[in-house]
Formats: C-alpha cells, structure tokens, sequence
C-alpha cells in the first residue's frame, strides 16, 4: 500500500496539514501489514512509536493479573500508542490483529518529534490533532460509563 | 466528509470500536465490529464537525445472522 499525501488526508491525525507536510510525513511513516491474533505491541513495553490503522481492526486489551478485557477495537483512521510518545510511560494496553488481515502505518517516535522541533506548525497541528483524538475517547468513556454495566455488559 | 465514529454494542461480549468512514452510519444499518455482526439502533453527534471530520456516537445492538446488506464499518 502507498503511503500519499491523499491517504494521509483521510486520518484525523494529520488535519489541517498542507500537501507539502504531508508529503514529507508519507515518507516518515513505515507500513506494516499484521495477521489475526499477531501483537503489535505489548502492555509494560517500553516503545514511543505511534500507529495508524490504515486497514483492518486491532483490539485494544487489558492484561491485568489474570484477567483480560477487551477495552475497545480501532479500525481504520484510529491512532495509538501516542500516549506513551506524549509521557514516555510504558504501554498501558496490549494492541493484537483481529481481522484477517491489518494494514498500520507506524511512525518512529523519536524520528517524529525531531521533526516537530524543526516544524513547529506541523508539531502543533498534530498534538493539536492527538489531544482533540484524545478528548474525543474521553468523551465517549464519559457517556458509556454512564449506563449500568448490567446494560452495556462493560 | 469522513465520519469518525465511536460504536458501542448493548449486551454484546466487547465494549465497542472507533471506525473512521466515508459513510455516514444509519438507524437500521448492520455493521461489523470484530467477529461480531450489529445493528445500529442510534447515532448522536458526539461534538460539531470540524475540517472534513465529523465525529458520531453510535449505539447497535448484536445480531446472529449476517444479512445481504450489511454495512462493513
């Protein structure tokens, strides 16, 4: 698959960029193609990449002790791992492939906020573009966690 | 416009998913999330567009039997 400018236009990551910027990030970013049941990052990893499922679905799962639960599945257009570009923290959450197939675009972390100390705009367009990603999940945990568990099976 | 959509599944096995989409989804509609089949039973905009984004709250129900024309969320 092709990473283009008109690729990254449909993801919410890179809104309000110009063609010009878009280019260069196409070439930033790496594509990686995953299976069914692969794991494409690990809960306690220490890793500040971020990913951008361009094909496909990965869930998003808990290993917490014994118990694992399916927190949320991210389809196409979803980012993550950028919280832990954003505080350096190990990941809070194990990401694995649930389709047959899943097409991500991952960009190198360090390579990434290199690029954003030398292109401020495009740095804070993008982090603009995460934190909105971000209130947007907060938003919809605030609405679910609102209904009885017994409902929403939560 | 590209609708950012958050699908939660009532009385379904997983919480839900977060699908972007060149469609926007409709009451009635069956999507897919994960191996599970559902119908959409309400969508809600979330916040007000902005750019070519507009960002929808989704509820759908799980479905057993996958129709002829279901929508691929």
């Amino acid at each position: 698959m092709e990473i283009t400018p008109a690729v990254l236009r449909t993801l919410d990551l890179f809104m309000g960029l110009s063609e010009e910027q878009l280019a260069v990030l196409a070439k930033i970013g790496r594509v990686s193609v995953f299976h069914r049941g692969d794991v494409v990052l690990r809960a306690g990893e220490q890793s500040i990449n971020v990913y951008v499922v361009l094909k496909g679905q990965v869930e998003v799962v808990s290993e917490l002790a014994e118990n694992t639960t399916s927190l949320v599945i991210l389809g196409a257009g979803q980012t993550f791992g950028e919280m832990s570009l954003l505080d350096a923290g190990p990941r809070s959450a194990t990401i694995r492939c649930i389709s047959a197939e899943a097409t991500l675009l991952t960009f190198d972390g360090g390579e990434l906020l290199r690029f954003w100390e030398q292109e401020s705009r495009v740095g804070y367009r993008m982090i603009f573009n995460i934190a909105r990603d971000l209130a947007f999940k907060l938003r919809i945990r605030n609405l679910t966690t609102s209904v009885p568990n017994e409902v929403m099976k939560l | 416009m590209i609708y950012k959509v958050s699908y939660v599944i009532i009385g379904g096995d997983r919480r839900g998913a977060v699908i972007n989409q060149d469609h926007a989804p409709e009451i009635g509609a069956q999507v897919e999330i994960g191996d599970q089949l559902c119908e959409i039973v309400e969508v809600q905009e979330l916040v007000p567009p902005m750019g070519d984004f507009a960002y929808l709250h989704v509820t759908c129900r799980p479905i057993a039997q996958p129709p002829a024309d279901r929508q691929d969320a």
